[in-house]
Formats: C-alpha cells, sequence, structure tokens
C-alpha cells in the first residue's frame, strides 16, 4: 500500500462502532411515535389457492383494531402496484390467487400487537384449494398447475447465451466431460428482520423508517403505487441489523405499514417476527447444472455448454438478474471462448427467491469449481496450475464483452497455495484430511440502473458535501450503510482527498428527502460508485478551497495541497493554515455562500448497457472492474459420521487497493463463514412448501464454535476504475467457499461432491461405495 | 416481536406452599425453575397455564452432596453449571459433567437446573412452532388435535425426548424424589417418562420434583455421555448414547453394562438385551460390534427432526461402538463428544 496516502488503506475503526457496541444506535425497531399502531400481516396457510373470498368485518369490529386492509384498498392497477425486477409480477396482497405458504393476504393495525395478532384470526378467507408444484423440473412439464397467467409452463425467465462456436470449439477439445450439479438454498437470516414504521402526513406526504438496502427505491416504489410524488415520500433508513440481499425490495412490510398509516391516520410499526423472516424472505435459489466442459490436453478450455434451472419459487422478485448473472460467472474468472448457455428460472409454490449475497455466483461456481478439479485430475494437471493458465489478463475481454482492466487472479492463486503449503499438502496427505481449491470472479456493481421506470438523466451515485467552519465537513449520500460499514469507507475517501482528519467527516446517510438520489446497497455496488461521487464531491470542495487560500496567500493553486487537516504550500513546509480558517476564507471569496462540494459518478464512459442484450443473453460489460479471488480449503471427514471438519480456509482476494484492510478483511471473513454455513450447514427444510425450522434453532447457522479459522491474504492491485484503485470485497468470497470444501473432501476421500449442502449421510454412503469398489477410477469415467 | 401470555405468577417461599398450592392449583400450573425450557414454549404458545409457580425462592434445592455410602445427591434446582465444574462429580460421575456441558450455550446452562432438564418437554417440528405457523396444518395430537402432521395422518405423537441428562441419570441408575401436599414418594429416574410424545412425563400435576440420588460408583465402573448434533452449541440432540459398564481386572470382564439412548424416540431408552450379551464376558470388539447393532435397533426415529432417521440411527451405532471402545482402551471415559 503506498504511503502517499494517509487515510487510505489504514485500519480505522468505524464511525459507527461507539454507538453500536454501547446499544445507542437506533433500527427501525426501536423507533416509537406517539399515538402509533402496530401491524400484522395475514398469510396464506395454502401453496397454491383461488381467492373466493374475504370477509374483514369481524376484525374491523375487534376492539383496538383501527385498520385493516386488503387488495381491494391498493386496487390491482398492474402499472401502479405491481413488483419484481425485469418483469414484475407481484401485488403487495394477493388479488386472485395465493401462490406460497405466507403469500400476503391482508394486514390489520391496532392498539398492540397482541390485539392485531387476535384480530387477523378473525378475518374469514374463503380459499379453493388448487394443486400445487414444488419441484421446477415438474413444473415446466405438460398438465402441471400454472401459477401465472402470462407464464407458460411455469418459465419465469428464459436466457440463451451463444458465444463464438460451442461446436467447433468442442471438435478442437481433447477431452470433453459433462457433469450435474445441483445446490440448495439459503436464507439471509439478517439479525434484524424486516421492519417498517410509516407516518402518515395531513398534506399527503409520507416518512417511512424502513430497514432497507435501498432508500430511494422504497420511495420510488411508493410513489408509484399512491400515485404521489417521490419527493413527497420520505424514506429514512435508520441503523440496519443486515441485508445480505433481502432488503432490497420494497415488500409487503412497507406497503402495508404505509397503507395502514393512511388510512387510520396514524403512525403505524410492522416488525416481522424471527419466523416470518424465514418464511417469507426472499431465498436464494435452489439449482441445477448441466455443465458440459471440452479442453486441450494441457487444460486449456476450448468450450463450454451449460444448461440450468433455477427454482424461482412463487414470483419474480429479483429473481431474474441471479439468473443472468450466472451468465455472466460462466465467462470469467477463465477464458472461455466458445459458450453455450441456457438458462430458466422457474415458478413453483414454494417461497419466492430473489438477490442474495454473491446472487447467482455460489450456484454457478460450484459447478464450475468442482469440475475443473474433475479434469485436473483426470489430466493429470495441478489444480492450481489449470487455473491460472485459463485465467483471463488484465486487458482482455471475455467472450461476453466484459471487460478484465485489472485482475490479480493468478496473484491470488499464487498466494493461497504459498501461504498453505498447498503443494506439499497436496502430494503428500493425512489420512482423511484433504486440501481443495476454488477461485471465483465478482462485479464491482452493475452499470445498470436499478430503478425500472427511470430516467437516465440521474448520476448512478452522488455525493453532496458541505465545509463547516470549524474545520469539519459533512458528507450527504443517499448510499445506504445496512452494517458492513460504507459509510466509515465514503468518510476515508473524503478525509484522504480533502486532506482532513478522518474523525473531522461527518456522514449522513440514507434518507431520501436531503441526499441526493443514490441507488442503494447491492452488486457491491457502493465503493465503487458512491466511493468515486464523494471523492468527486471532495475534490470539487477542495478545488474551491484552494482557490480561495491561492488567492489570499497570492500563490498558485497547483502549489498548495491539503494535509493533517492544514492548507500549506508544497515547497515550504512553513506555510500552514488550519482547515477552519481556509473554509473560511472559501466562504468569505463566495461571498457568505456555503464551502459545498458536488460530486457524482456514472460509469458509463463506453455507453450505456444493452439491458436486452444483458437480461437474455447475459451479453455486455456489465461492471466498471471485476474482483478476482481464491480459497483455499484444508478439511477434515470423520469416517464414522461423514461430518466434515473445516481446518482452515485461506483466502487470498483481489480487491483492488483496499480501502480499510480491516473492514475487508471483516467482509470476507462473513462471506467465508456464510459460505461455509451454505456448504456444511444450513438446510431449508421444505415440507409441501412449508418451512419447517424457520428458527435459529433448527436453521443451524453457525455458532462461534462452528467457524473455522481464517486466513485472509489482500491482493492489493490498483484498478483504474476504482476510488483509489478500490474494487469489490463483500459478495465474491461467498462462492469459491463450497466448491473449495467439496475439492478437498475430494482429496481426503476420493468422493466428489456434487450436491450442497453436503449431507453427511450420503458422503457416507459414497465413502462406503468408494471403499468396496475394486476400480473407483473407472467408476468415475462411467 | 413475541410476548409472554398472560398467566398468574406465584413464587412460593418454602415446599409446603409450593406443595399446598400445586394441591389446589397444579392441573392448570407449570413448575418453572430456570425457564429455559419453558419460557420458548410459552411465547410460541405451545402452553398456556394460568399459573407460573417459580421454584427458585425455595431453600436448599440446589445442593450437591457425596458420600461413599448413600453416593450422589443433586437437588432439582442445582444449575447445569454447577455440575460442570463440581469437583465429585467430575471425579465419580464425569458422563454428569459431560451431558450437563453439552446442553445449550453457556447462558442457558447458568439458568437451566438438573430438575428442569429431565423435565424437558419432547420436541417436533411441527410443535414448536408460533401458533400462525401450526394453524398452516390441522391441529396435532400434542396441542390438543387428532392427528400426527409429521407423519400425515398418524395416530400416534412422536415427539422427540432430548434432554442430555436424563439417559446419564437412567444408565447410573438415578432415582427421583417427588412430593406433594399427599407426602413423598421415590421412583427410579426412568419411570419419570411416559413414552407418550404427547404426554412425555409421568409426574402428577401436583407433584414436585426436589432431587434425585444415585449409587456410588462401583470399583472399576466408568460411565459416559456422547452427543450427536449438527453444531458444536445450542443444539438439542439428534442422538445421544450414555454408557455404565464396570470392568474387572486385567481381564476386562465385564461385571455390568447399561447403555441408554437418547433424542430418538419419545424417551429415553434403555437398550435391551445389553446386560445378557456384555456381563460376565471379557468385552472385546466384536463385542461392541454387537451391542452397537442392538442399539442401532432399539433406536426408531422419525422424521419429526433435524437430519434424516436413518442417519440418526446410524450415528447412535456410532456413538455407542465409539463409547465402548473407548471403555476397552482405557482411555478416560466421559470425554467423548461428538458434534
Amino acid at each position: 500500500m503506498s504511503d502517499a496516502f494517509s487515510v487510505i488503506g489504514k485500519r480505522l475503526p468505524r464511525i459507527d462502532a461507539l454507538s453500536k457496541a454501547t446499544g445507542e444506535a437506533v433500527y427501525t425497531t426501536d423507533i416509537n411515535l406517539p399515538h402509533m399502531l402496530h401491524g400484522k400481516i395475514l398469510r396464506s396457510p395454502h401453496p397454491h389457492a383461488r381467492i373466493l373470498d374475504i370477509d374483514t368485518s369481524r376484525a374491523e369490529r375487534f376492539p383496538g383494531v383501527k385498520g385493516v386492509i386488503t387488495w381491494k384498498d391498493i386496487g390491482s392497477d398492474k402499472k401502479r402496484s405491481f413488483y419484481g425486477a425485469i418483469q414484475p409480477d407481484e401485488y403487495p396482497f394477493a388479488v386472485d390467487k395465493v401462490r406460497f405458504i405466507g403469500d400476503e393476504v391482508a394486514a390489520v393495525a391496532a392498539v398492540t400487537e397482541e390485539c392485531a395478532t387476535e384480530a387477523l384470526k378473525l378475518i374469514r378467507v374463503s380459499y379453493e384449494p388448487l394443486p400445487a408444484v414444488f419441484d421446477p423440473e415438474e413444473a415446466t412439464k405438460p398438465g402441471a398447475p400454472q401459477l401465472h397467467e402470462h407464464a407458460e409452463r411455469n418459465i419465469s425467465w428464459r436466457l440463451y447465451q451463444d458465444l463464438g462456436d460451442v461446436d467447433e470449439g468442442f471438435l478442437q477439445a481433447d477431452y470433453v466431460r459433462e457433469d450435474r450439479f445441483v445446490t440448495g438454498l439459503q436464507c439471509h437470516a439478517p439479525l434484524e428482520p424486516h421492519a417498517a414504521v410509516a407516518q402518515a402526513n395531513q398534506d399527503g406526504s409520507l416518512t417511512l423508517w424502513a430497514s432497507t438496502q435501498r432508500p430511494f427505491a422504497v420511495s420510488w416504489d411508493l410513489a408509484e403505487a399512491l400515485g404521489v410524488a417521490p419527493s413527497r415520500i420520505r424514506v429514512i433508513k435508520p441503523h440496519v441489523g443486515g441485508g445480505f440481499g433481502g432488503k432490497m425490495e420494497t415488500s409487503a412490510v412497507e406497503f402495508s405499514a404505509v397503507y395502514l398509516a393512511r388510512q387510520t391516520h396514524r403512525p403505524v410499526k410492522v416488525v416481522l417476527t424471527r419466523e416470518e423472516e424465514f418464511l417469507i424472505g426472499r431465498r436464494r435459489h435452489a439449482s441445477t447444472f448441466h455443465i458440459k466442459t471440452g479442453v486441450k490436453r494441457d487444460g486449456t478450455i476450448t468450450a463450454r455448454d451449460c444448461r440450468s434451472i433455477f427454482n424461482g419459487g412463487a414470483y419474480n422478485s429479483l429473481g431474474i438478474v441471479a439468473v443472468y448473472l450466472s451468465a455472466l460467472f460462466l465467462n470469467i474468472p477463465y477464458r472461455v471462448p466458445n459458450i453455450r448457455y441456457e438458462a430458466l428460472r422457474v415458478y413453483t409454490n414454494n417461497t419466492p427467491c430473489g438477490a442474495m449475497r454473491g446472487f447467482g455466483s455460489p450456484q454457478t461456481y460450484f459447478a464450475v469449481e468442482t469440475q475443473l478439479d474433475m479434469i485436473a485430475e483426470e489430466l493429470g494437471i495441478d489444480p492450481a496450475e489449470l487455473r491460472i493458465r485459463n485465467g483471463l489478463a488484465a486487458g482482455e475481454v471475455a467472450a461476453n464483452q466484459m471487460k478484465i482492466r485489472s485482475t490479480g487472479f493468478a496473484q491470488s492463486i499464487t498466494s493461497a497455495t504459498e501461504l498453505t503449503g498447498w503443494h506439499e499438502k497436496r502430494k503428500r496427505p493425512k489420512a482423511g484430511q484433504g486440501i481443495g481449491i476454488g477461485c471465483n470472479a465478482f462485479v464491482s456493481g452493475p452499470r445498470l440502473r436499478r430503478l425500472p421506470r427511470h430516467t437516465d438523466a440521474h448520476a448512478f451515485s452522488a455525493t453532496l458535501m458541505r465545509a463547516h467552519s470549524d474545520g469539519n465537513v459533512t458528507l450527504l449520500t443517499g448510499s445506504a450503510d445496512i452494517g458492513q460499514g460504507s459509510d466509515s469507507i465514503l468518510a476515508q475517501i473524503a478525509a484522504e482527498e480533502l486532506g482532513i482528519p478522518y474523525e473531522q467527516v461527518l456522514v449522513v446517510a440514507g434518507d431520501t428527502e436531503i441526499a441526493p438520489l443514490d441507488y442503494g446497497t447491492y452488486g457491491s455496488r457502493v465503493t465503487m460508485m458512491a466511493g468515486n461521487a464523494t471523492r468527486s464531491a471532495a475534490a470539487d470542495l477542495k478545488k474551491k478551497i484552494l482557490l480561495a487560500v491561492a488567492e489570499r496567500l497570492e500563490v498558485n493553486q497547483e502549489d498548495l495541497h491539503i494535509r493533517n487537516g492544514f492548507v500549506g504550500l508544497k515547497d515550504s513546509p512553513e506555510v500552514s493554515i488550519p482547515f477552519s480558517d481556509a473554509v473560511l476564507l472559501c466562504q468569505k471569496k463566495l461571498g457568505g455562500m456555503p464551502a459545498i462540494g458536488e460530486g457524482f459518478f456514472n460509469p458509463e464512459d463506453e455507453g450505456v448497457l444493452d439491458i436486452k442484450a444483458l437480461t437474455e443473453r447475459g451479453v455486455g460489460n456489465y461492471s466498471p472492474a471485476y474482483s478476482f479471488g481464491t480459497h483455499v480449503t484444508e478439511a477434515e471427514v470423520d469416517p464414522d459420521t461423514g461430518q466434515v471438519e473445516i481446518r482452515k480456509i485461506t483466502n487470498a482476494h483481489d480487491c483492488g487497493t483496499p480501502i480499510n484492510p480491516m473492514a475487508v478483511e471483516g467482509q470476507l471473513q462473513g462471506s467465508i463463514v456464510m459460505g461455509h454455513a451454505y456448504t456444511l450447514g444450513e438446510e431449508v427444510r421444505l415440507d409441501e412448501g412449508l418451512m419447517l425450522n424457520p428458527n435459529f434453532l433448527e436453521y443451524s447457522m453457525p455458532t462461534s464454535l462452528d467457524a473455522c479459522p481464517i486466513e485472509i491474504k489482500l491482493v492489493d492491485v490498483h484498478d483504474p476504475a476504482g476510488p483509489f484503485g478500490a474494487k469489490e470485497a463483500g459478495e465474491g468470497p461467498i462462492a469459491p467457499t463450497a466448491p473449495a470444501i467439496g475439492n478437498a473432501i475430494h482429496h481426503a476421500t476420493g468422493v466428489w461432491v456434487t450436491e450442497l449442502p453436503i449431507d453427511p449421510e450420503r458422503l457416507l454412503q459414497e465413502m462406503e461405495r468408494k471403499v468396496t469398489s475394486h476400480s473407483p477410477d473407472e467408476e468415475e469415467k462411467a | 416481536m413475541m410476548r409472554l401470555p398472560p398467566f398468574q405468577y406465584v413464587a412460593p417461599e418454602s415446599l409446603e406452599q409450593a406443595c399446598r398450592f400445586m394441591e389446589e392449583y397444579g392441573s392448570e400450573s407449570k413448575l418453572m425453575a430456570g425457564g429455559t425450557d419453558l419460557v420458548p414454549s410459552l411465547k410460541l404458545g405451545n402452553l398456556a397455564p394460568r399459573h407460573i409457580v417459580n421454584l427458585s425462592a425455595i431453600p436448599h434445592l440446589d445442593e450437591i452432596g457425596f458420600d461413599e455410602r448413600s453416593g450422589l445427591h443433586l437437588g432439582a434446582l442445582v444449575k447445569l453449571h454447577s455440575l460442570e465444574k463440581s469437583p465429585v462429580i467430575l471425579e465419580k460421575y464425569p458422563a454428569i459433567a459431560q451431558a450437563a456441558t453439552c446442553v445449550g450455550s453457556p447462558q442457558l446452562r447458568e439458568m437451566g437446573t438438573v430438575g428442569g432438564n429431565l423435565n424437558i418437554e419432547t420436541r417436533c417440528l411441527y410443535y414448536n412452532q408460533p401458533d400462525f405457523w401450526r394453524a398452516f396444518r390441522p391441529t396435532c395430537i400434542k396441542m390438543g388435535g387428532d392427528t400426527c402432521n409429521a407423519i400425515g395422518g398418524g395416530r400416534k405423537c412422536f415427539a422427540v425426548f432430548s434432554g442430555d441428562l436424563a439417559p446419564v441419570m437412567i444408565a447410573l441408575g438415578a432415582r427421583a424424589t417427588l412430593v406433594s401436599a399427599q407426602g413423598e414418594r421415590n421412583v427410579a429416574v426412568k419411570e419419570l417418562y411416559t413414552g407418550n410424545g404427547a404426554k412425555p412425563l409421568s409426574m402428577k400435576p401436583e407433584e414436585i420434583l426436589i432431587g434425585i440420588d444415585l449409587p456410588a460408583p462401583e470399583k472399576g465402573t466408568s460411565s459416559s455421555y456422547s452427543k450427536f448434533a449438527v453444531r458444536k452449541a445450542i443444539d438439542f440432540p439428534l442422538a445421544s448414547v450414555a454408557t455404565l459398564v464396570t470392568l474387572d481386572g486385567e481381564e476386562k470382564v465385564c461385571r455390568a453394562a447399561r447403555v441408554v439412548i437418547g433424542a430418538v424416540g419419545t424417551r429415553p431408552e434403555e437398550v435391551e438385551g445389553i446386560g445378557e450379551l456384555l456381563e460376565e464376558k471379557r468385552l472385546t470388539y466384536e463385542l461392541i460390534e454387537e451391542a452397537a447393532r442392538l442399539a442401532f435397533k432399539a433406536a426408531r426415529p422419525i422424521a419429526n427432526r433435524g437430519s434424516s432417521p436413518s442417519y440418526r440411527k446410524r450415528m447412535i451405532e456410532v456413538l455407542l461402538r465409539r463409547a465402548l471402545s473407548s471403555a476397552l482402551s482405557d482411555t478416560e471415559l466421559g470425554k467423548e463428544h461428538m458434534r
């Protein structure tokens, strides 16, 4: 890391560390307003049923009840209150049909939560149960129950990518293999469930406090539904206890709070219980991948032909994005000149699946990375070496047009293998122990506007900055810190650019009324986009201040700099003006106008991304920068129980130049623990669409005793697009966890892991089959 | 947020007071010690007693006593955490300490008690759910209905007894003292369990468990408790095995052997035929295999908890094989704890 920086690259504590550690930090649930009511939501008990009638009269008369809403109060105007990315298909409350257990049917506001809960029991809904389908392959067959009128064979989305000449690519191959991989569901399980508090004002405006990743999206969605100007709907994001992709959408929680507040003229709070959060939270898609890859004798990939099917659940949510992202991930980090990929997302009567950390990449890389090890074994090539040989280099363009401007991919492999003694351990495994590798690439924010009915007159991110005469600076951003620490990263970027101490930057974030528009937190975009916007605002402010100082000192502006809160002449250290005085000089020069910096960021230096090509074919340079990483995982398998103990995960990650290495490490560790759980522990147990383990006792997230030791190595490769060279860190590293564990298990036992989560019983059976089989290699090929 | 339902709270300061209260209101009351099992059930709406009788204020129920002649006495209010650190338990009854260490988390063990853990309610994925969730399915037998949702349309309740202490106590031959206004009675801990998942505890509504007594261990006796769960903390067992083995001399002749399996049925179950198989014989690995098969057959889990029934059966076999092999190889027992 460069010593030229005074704030960037430093392990600084978060700006909210103290308030969170002491419990002072305010979350949505903590907000209580005078005369506030409590809302509860009535949910469908059926996976699929027609709604014949809803009678709310008894609930309305129940003492303490102040409001009841159903779809009738919202209307069924598809242009207004219909949501879901790319192809909206869902109302806040079910209109004609319910399509999964937990689907929202009505909501009640009452003086207490208990009263609202009791009143829900008085709502009479007449259902006509319909046949339900839970398996995506079944759902596409003729005669299967159809969930939505618009979707024949229940296909929610089909993507078809055909790049290069796949048939020719396979002709060039010396070795071809085809394998099938299956992945399971995963819940976000944020510590803070979905929550919202709405206040309807007399003038028709609204204030909504919401636990969300995208305050502006919530504001725009509600404006659309209510027919109100977006600026009249103020969405404030208090501290958020985790999102992981699950709080990207406006949900029935926000709609309920808002409609009930308008109906009752009293503030309304809606907070999901833990069980509701598990039941209706938009999960990570379960998937099946058939992947066929051709390679030359030296391991060079010549072609890939892939089919996948994603179990989408009842609605689109953000799920279509997972489909086209999976197409992107087939194109990086390896050079695959010829790719054919057909992906289907299928409606079923399960809880809808949507966005989740890593979004489409854990499924894709589980297939790609496991199969690469199978190929390496077959060809007798070291799996690490095979990966290095195929990695895209800086300056290369992937088959689908993604441009690799910077990459530390090869370094990440070299670092992780060197740190773990890879070559030695691969050669001499200890009984029951194995070491495996897995790699990935990820995006640093999409070059795509995520508000569908939105004009491109807005920047992707914009930041305003105001310098105070005491030398502090307030930064206004619409980006959303949901616990990942982005507010602190923006403060570091502002402090570095301005040359003032980190402590002098105050961040006001996530309030749609005061901050300029920002698309929020998803796709690992905040550091890249809000970071660049912040840097640009700081540069603007600095320019104004230096101009004023230059005039006063009668020097050239270029000869001045700001260091540690003092403006000085670059060549004469004795000239030094405190930043606070410089702010006053600036204001004076401006006739008393406040010293303001304005900044924005648009990554479109190469034109607007073609949305049709992206969503239907997975083609286009999706992100301004791509991150790369490698896991090397050491695992031990218990021969009696089939249980897998992870001894250590070593992750070398190319995050560009880290703004705060401590924060990056935290993000990597979080991804790894979540990936570890996805692989070995967390299982959504279902019975006809009903989740049987919707609580922290039975949904086995790892405890501190279950998490494994983690070693992190940051590969610092400066990226030209990133603020101070920074790229993604918060999502990508979840993806290699499963294949690296699976590959370590294969090294330990000879068994390939092709299904997630890993079932110890199945592993045990396959280990036994391995032992009794005379020629395991033969069996493998067959 | 989940809140407690309304109830009347009573905290008697003497056993007499408590007995008098239970004599009158026992059938509509629930006893509470640490509350770690009861409070979640109240919040979920599984139980809705009119009275909660907190026993914590009753003196002398939290004592641990030992002498070589009469053995070990544990008051019902002894905290699980106290079992983990008691020198006499660590030395003479390591399996008890081991079982206590397996429960929940340090915070739960600071609250949970011996009496509470022995009287834990049976569990089922279809039962331990909030009201709104249970409303998605017909009312199950344990909630007062007439059908089992875990076995579609089943007419019997298979809710699982998942306490960690009970298998050990049964293996060690513990007896429980129950009192009521009518007097005191003493029963084998084994007799505390009915085998009916819907109503798993045999104590009468007016009775209070005040303590348990265990014989002093014979020379050459070793005991063990092993637990199988997905995580290393928090989880209830998916399978567990408690053993007691007395081996005589260099020859390792088995003089006494008892095996109790837990978390694979509606009550902790002593594996039948273990005594006949092992007693008065030299313990060998071949015999251990046979014993493990017996335990495997005795376990009859159904799909109403985590992991598959077939896997849980298999884990019973593995746990027992490991426990007895450990006894044979003379390594320290009671230390075995699987994930």
